[in-house]
């Protein structure tokens, strides 16, 4: 594994601008980079991948285990939603993706940071623009991302699901499209649904409308099926969440995914998998951990007060907090590297870097492209 | 089995929709939690036009929610906002006819999105 500097593309920002990526800078900040990329070789890949489908085992090991005993209190999941989302796993609801975040330097076991089951985004860029890229930059290297055919594919297998219950249906996407790039990410999904045979409309959260009886889109036509880029547990939370209980609709992610979409999950997994070489020690207790570690939020996003704690340092536990064993992420040229492994329909289908001059990767931090020969 | 000989990329990345205008996304002005919406209902295009320009009226469809009447009705005009003062600035109005309809539809939206207007949805 390894960094390397070259030189961009002269015209890169019109290029990416036309696959989608005009959110490439952000307040003059840079946010695509392709004035660096790293390298791995195919043997660290074949690791990642095993790891990123030894993680979504464990992960679909502990839904199980955690709708079998009732314990989604724990999550911090309002109780009347508990036999909702049992019912969305004992139906085994389909879900279309999710982005592990790991920590990995090419030579130890790549280690779960935490698991974007919800709302992963980064995905335009890795699918897509990381591809072209290649193409143009590397043309004899290889890329770990089959990212968009594997989309497609699992969006027939969902279209060919939906005919069976609702034939002609209609694929409804909605995020806040207020969000640049929240509004590009959806575009994209509606993209690849609609190469997989949906009709498709789009609408902005907000838009969605309750009729008494069911959801709408602004034409007032049912919404059978919805794809959100928009976190269940905001969801629960609003003023239609209840509603949520009352109409029978197909969502992508799935009900069951707010079992993984939130810290909580990570001393699940301890717990039932300890010592395993992709997992930190996590526990809602900081004393559990030895050592120097992270306090992360249940609910944050995107590095949002996540807190590194010293070797010695004392705190006092948050109810709404995990704490979790501090596994810093390589440094190469001084810029720290994570690696974003997606899982699509339960496959490894491809990963993303991201670069921070900071240990804790945010939103503002880098997307670097990759190649591996 | 032998992993470095299988190429890991996607053979082809073909984007049909990305870079075109968002033309095709209602307006994206978010609604307020607990906005109600209506519509009228019209007896025929005619009588939708007097109210709105003509590609703001739809011929109605089977589907449809509360409201002050049942079907019956040929077309229907735009959502706009039932409390004028919380409009928004493309808000298509109740018509410029200023006629009372004779019959509109309700619906409730904004019942989704009020987290998301502070903070960042993704991660």
């Amino acid at each position: 594994m390894q960094r390397e500097i070259l030189a961009p593309r002269p015209d890169w920002p019109a290029k990416v601008e036309a696959l989608g990526l005009d959110f490439h800078t952000n307040d003059g900040e840079p946010y695509w980079w392709e004035a660096a990329c790293y390298a791995f070789s195919a043997a660290e890949i074949d690791v990642i991948e095993e790891a990123t489908e030894a993680l979504h085992t464990m992960c679909l090991d502990a839904v199980g285990r955690l709708v079998a005993s009732g314990d989604l209190g724990r999550l911090d999941i309002p109780r009347a939603y508990w036999p909702w989302i049992a019912e969305s796993w004992r139906r085994r609801d389909p879900d279309i993706y999710g982005r592990f975040d790991l920590a990995y330097d090419g030579v130890s076991p790549p280690k779960l940071l935490e698991y974007n089951a919800d709302t992963p985004t980064a995905l335009l860029e890795a699918a897509v623009v990381q591809w072209y890229w290649l193409e143009e930059v590397k043309p004899g290297c290889d890329q770990f991302n089959s990212l968009h055919e594997k989309l497609i594919d699992r969006w027939k297998e969902l279209r060919q699901r939906a005919a069976q219950v609702r034939p002609g249906s209609r694929l409804h996407l909605s995020g806040v499209f207020a969000e640049l790039e929240d509004r590009r990410t959806v575009e994209y999904m509606q993209d690849v649904a609609n190469q997989a045979g949906w009709p498709t409309t789009l609408l902005d959260v907000s838009q969605i409308g309750w009729n008494g009886q069911g959801f709408t889109d602004l034409s007032e036509s049912p919404i059978g099926f919805l794809f959100k880029l928009y976190p269940w547990e905001w969801m629960l939370r609003e003023q239609f969440g209840a509603h949520l209980l009352d109409d029978l609709i197909g969502i992508i992610e799935p009900p069951w995914k707010m079992v993984l979409s939130n810290k909580a999950i990570l001393p699940v997994l301890w717990e039932m998998f300890p010592d395993h070489p992709n997992l930190l020690p996590a526990a809602r207790e900081r004393e559990a951990i030895d050592g120097a570690c992270v306090e992360k939020p249940n609910y944050g996003r995107e590095g949002a007060d996540v807190v590194l704690i010293g070797e010695h340092e004392i705190v006092v536990n948050r109810s709404d907090r995990i704490y979790q064993a501090l596994a810093p992420l390589p440094v190469f040229d001084g810029w720290h590297a994570l690696v974003g492994s997606w899982i699509v329909g339960g496959k490894a289908a491809g990963m993303g870097m991201r670069e921070d001059r900071e240990p804790i990767t945010r939103n503002t931090s880098r997307f670097v492209p990759h190649y591996f020969v | 089995m032998n992993r470095v000989s299988d190429s890991r990329r996607s053979n082809i990345v073909m984007l049909s929709l990305i870079g075109l205008p968002i033309a095709t996304i209602a307006a994206a002005n978010m609604i307020p939690a607990g906005t109600q919406m209506r519509r009228n209902n019209y007896q025929d295009r005619a009588a939708c036009e007097r109210d709105y320009p003509p590609q703001q009226c739809e011929q109605a469809s089977s589907g449809g929610g509360g409201g002050s009447s049942g079907g019956g009705w040929g077309y229907h005009g735009p959502y706009y906002s039932a409390s004028r003062s919380t409009a928004t600035t493309n808000d298509p109005g109740p018509g410029r006819s200023g006629v009372t309809p004779a019959s509109y539809e309700t619906s409730t939206r904004g019942g989704f999105g009020a987290f998301g207007r502070g903070i960042r949805a993704v991660g």
